[in-house]
């Protein structure tokens, strides 16, 4: 069953601690796709890293930042959305350290499964 | 730049008007007249005033229309947002000129005395960061140089008619601007708030003589909010955010090789030099002084870097002035004594009293006058020496024969000298050092000498309902250091390792290194844990200088490493000493820790450095 919904954040603007345009390429994307290995669900910004290869094929761990808790919370993910292993697919902006590994989410997907429904969200982390 | 310059013009007429009005003519101790005038209430921002900047933030190197130094803009393009990943610096709170242009809520309530109902303070809870500010309205003194700093600062308040003016100190570093631009801890704040019926003008008027040429004028509005609902909350907890960075590394741009320094200026078609500030770029003049700017490099790293040159020290002067020792209460049973050279920690209770350092000899009968305020006639009985220098162990002769060491039964009779006053506690290194072999001259005299040391890493002990810890780090500021930790008041004594008044004093003649003295500063970090948002929490004893806590601990450790950096790369590219010291590594930060002359010049900082790092 396709648990759900795709979401899209249009709730309260969440004043990010630092500064997006100084942090992360706010004009460019990338997409990557591995596992999950963590997922924070936090104030003032949640993250989930993903064991993923970057574009050389090299597996990194990468740091994908994403909304407060209470943004979150307003679309329907829950610290239940997600577990470790998980397989997902995740689209965002690409930080300015390529060393980092980061990413601003942007949309994040896991595909169904035998065991996992299908999630979803897309939107604006601010 | 257009940005800057439409409020600061728009601001113009307003702030000479509110420039020219007298402050603070009140005497210490007399209650401020209460005009009746209430700013209670809750108040929303108005995000109008340069929204962008604000939401989603400012882009890299737009310094434009900020009345910046060198040495700040230096800082800025050394600045890489990747350092905001680091566990200690996610939570690094919006300091009291900065936080007003967050976009939660200001709640303001006033605090009367319960018997004259005179206002006591008018106080403000921000909730960007659960910030709570108190605007002493009592007549209460400013605390002196040497008290410890927090993000808000302290702050006193008059009503000028039915204005609000408030005068701040005290503040930590922080932002001028959060794209890397620094407010150094010794700026001062003056603020007007004023009230028209549901609308509220903050003015501000930040001076920082570190990091601004002049005044940063600013405003901000806020609508009163008769719904008190809504989010109140700013939780911030720090976690491991880029997997694997190596301890002690801190995301830095070397100088010339940022790569950001063009992006601003070219996206909105702007001069660099209006992209890279300076007071100058706040004026319409500036339009006119530009004339025809030449492109902008599309390669940034083709560019010349910031010309690297000598700033002068601003700081004020940590110290008291009168020649007195001070006795400044830290937390639980700790107090800190300034004044006596290098800052003592006294530590005392019920089972007497235990000294870290003894300051200079000159200084020792003001010390044993201050340590009897607060021992309440209980002996001294132990000294810890954080090192071997005189203005730390100076006093070690006269303070070791004011106190006693207890012993029992027959176990005096076991040891000599047991009559002759209190233990002196040292790494083998500091006796090394003092004393000499049998027939030798030594460098300090015998009563001087540590009593009681030890080989190893650590010695503890457990006095006054307290463990206490005394940690050695290996050739830090010399080979001997060792800092005390207070596990039970949670304050940590760190000698010379760590100094607010300048750069750190890497002995290279008595074992010291900039590894070592980076480590020891990477364990501190790791001892201190902060209450809430990087204050308070776990108090830090400097060998000189103000009270600290975590936060100035990391700008500093944050400092020591970018300038190794620099010197390490530049010995990499074959530079000279002499090369290097022209090319001013320190540049950013000589301002706040810089000296030209006397004890610990910049010059013998960076020298230390290049020789420490194999430069020949």
């Amino acid at each position: 069953m396709a648990a759900s919904a795709s979401l899209f954040s249009t709730a309260g603007i969440v004043y990010a601690h630092h500064s997006f345009a100084a942090t992360y390429f706010e004009d460019q994307t990338v997409t990557i796709e591995g596992k999950l290995v963590q997922f924070l669900y936090r104030n003032p910004h949640s993250f989930v890293h993903v064991e993923a290869p970057d574009d050389k094929g090299v597996m990194q761990t990468w740091a994908v930042e994403w909304g407060a808790g209470g943004q979150l919370g307003r679309d329907g993910v829950t610290r239940e959305s997600l577990k470790p292993g998980d397989h997902v697919i995740i689209t965002g902006n690409p930080g300015r350290t390529p060393e980092d590994h980061r990413v601003r989410m942007r949309s994040i997907r896991r595909p169904v499964t035998d065991t996992a429904a299908e999630f979803s969200w897309k939107g604006v982390v601010q | 730049m257009a940005d800057l310059c439409r409020i600061r013009i728009g601001s113009l007429p307003l702030v000479a008007v509110l420039m020219s009005l007298p402050l603070f003519g009140q005497a210490v101790g007399e209650f401020i007249p209460d005009t009746g005038l209430d700013l209670s209430g809750t108040w929303n921002p108005l995000l109008h005033e340069d929204f962008p900047e604000r939401i989603p933030g400012p882009e890299l190197v737009n310094y434009s229309g900020l009345p910046i130094t060198d040495g700040s803009r230096r800082w800025g393009e050394s600045w890489n947002a990747s350092r905001l990943t680091m566990p200690e610096h996610q939570c690094q709170v919006h300091v009291s000129p900065y936080i007003y242009r967050g976009p939660l809520q200001l709640r303001v309530w006033t605090e009367r005395d319960p018997q004259s109902q005179k206002i006591i303070a008018i106080k403000n809870y921000i909730s960007t960061y659960e910030q709570t500010r108190t605007i002493w309205m009592d007549g209460r003194p400013h605390p002196p140089a040497w008290a410890a700093h927090t993000w808000m600062g302290f702050s006193t308040g008059k009503w000028e008619g039915n204005i609000l003016t408030v005068y701040t100190t005290h503040i930590k570093q922080g932002w001028v601007r959060r794209d890397g631009l620094p407010e150094s801890d010794q700026a001062t704040l003056v603020e007007h708030f004023i009230r028209h019926g549901d609308h509220l003008t903050h003015v501000s008027m930040l001076t920082d003589p570190v990091y601004l040429t002049e005044p940063l004028v600013k405003s901000q509005d806020f609508l009163l909010n008769i719904n008190a609902a809504g989010n109140w909350l700013y939780p911030c907890e720090e976690v491991e955010e880029v997997a694997g960075r190596p301890r002690g590394a801190v995301p830095n741009y070397l100088p010339g090789q940022n790569p950001f320094l063009t992006e601003y200026a070219n996206m909105f078609h702007l001069p660099l030099i209006a992209a890279l500030g300076g007071a100058e770029t706040m004026y319409p003049e500036f339009r006119k002084t530009i004339g025809n700017p030449p492109p902008v490099p599309k390669d940034p790293l083709a560019l010349a870097e910031v010309s690297p040159r000598a700033e002068k020290n601003k700081s004020q002067n940590p110290n008291p002035t009168d020649g007195e020792v001070h006795i400044l209460p830290v937390q639980g049973n700790i107090y800190m004594l300034v004044g006596a050279g290098g800052n003592i920690t006294v530590q005392a209770g019920d089972m007497g009293v235990l000294i870290v350092d003894t300051g200079l000899a000159q200084t020792a009968d003001k010390v044993i006058a201050a340590i009897h305020t607060l021992s309440k006639d209980k002996p001294l009985q132990y000294i810890i020496n954080t090192h071997v220098h005189p203005d730390h162990t100076g006093g070690n002769e006269k303070l070791r024969a004011a106190g006693v060491t207890i012993t029992g039964a027959n176990v005096a009779g076991d040891i000599a000298d047991a009559t002759k006053g209190a233990a002196i506690i040292a790494q083998q290194a500091v006796q090394d050092r003092m004393s000499a072999p049998s027939g030798n001259q030594a460098a300090a005299p015998a009563d001087a000498w540590p009593t009681d040391t030890f080989l190893g890493d650590r010695k503890t002990l457990f006095f006054n309902d307290e463990p206490v810890e005394i940690l050695h780090e290996k050739a830090a500021h010399t080979d001997g250091d060792s800092i005390v930790f207070f596990r039970h008041s949670d304050v940590i004594s760190a000698g010379d390792i760590f100094v607010t008044t300048g750069y750190p004093f890497i002995d290279l003649a008595r074992g010291g290194s900039i590894q070592g003295e980076l480590d020891a500063l990477n364990n501190l970090l790791d001892l201190a844990i902060s209450k809430h948002d990087e204050e308070g929490g776990t108090y830090i004893i400097p060998g000189h200088g103000r009270l600290c806590d975590r936060w100035e601990l990391i700008e500093y450790r944050d400092m020591v490493t970018i300038i190794r950096d620099r010197i390490q790369a530049m010995i990499k590219k074959g530079m000279t000493l002499d090369q290097v010291k022209a090319a001013r590594p320190t540049m950013d930060y000589d301002a706040r820790y810089g000296a030209e002359e006397g004890f610990g010049t910049t010059g013998q900082f960076v020298e230390a450095v290049y020789k420490s790092l194999g430069g020949k």
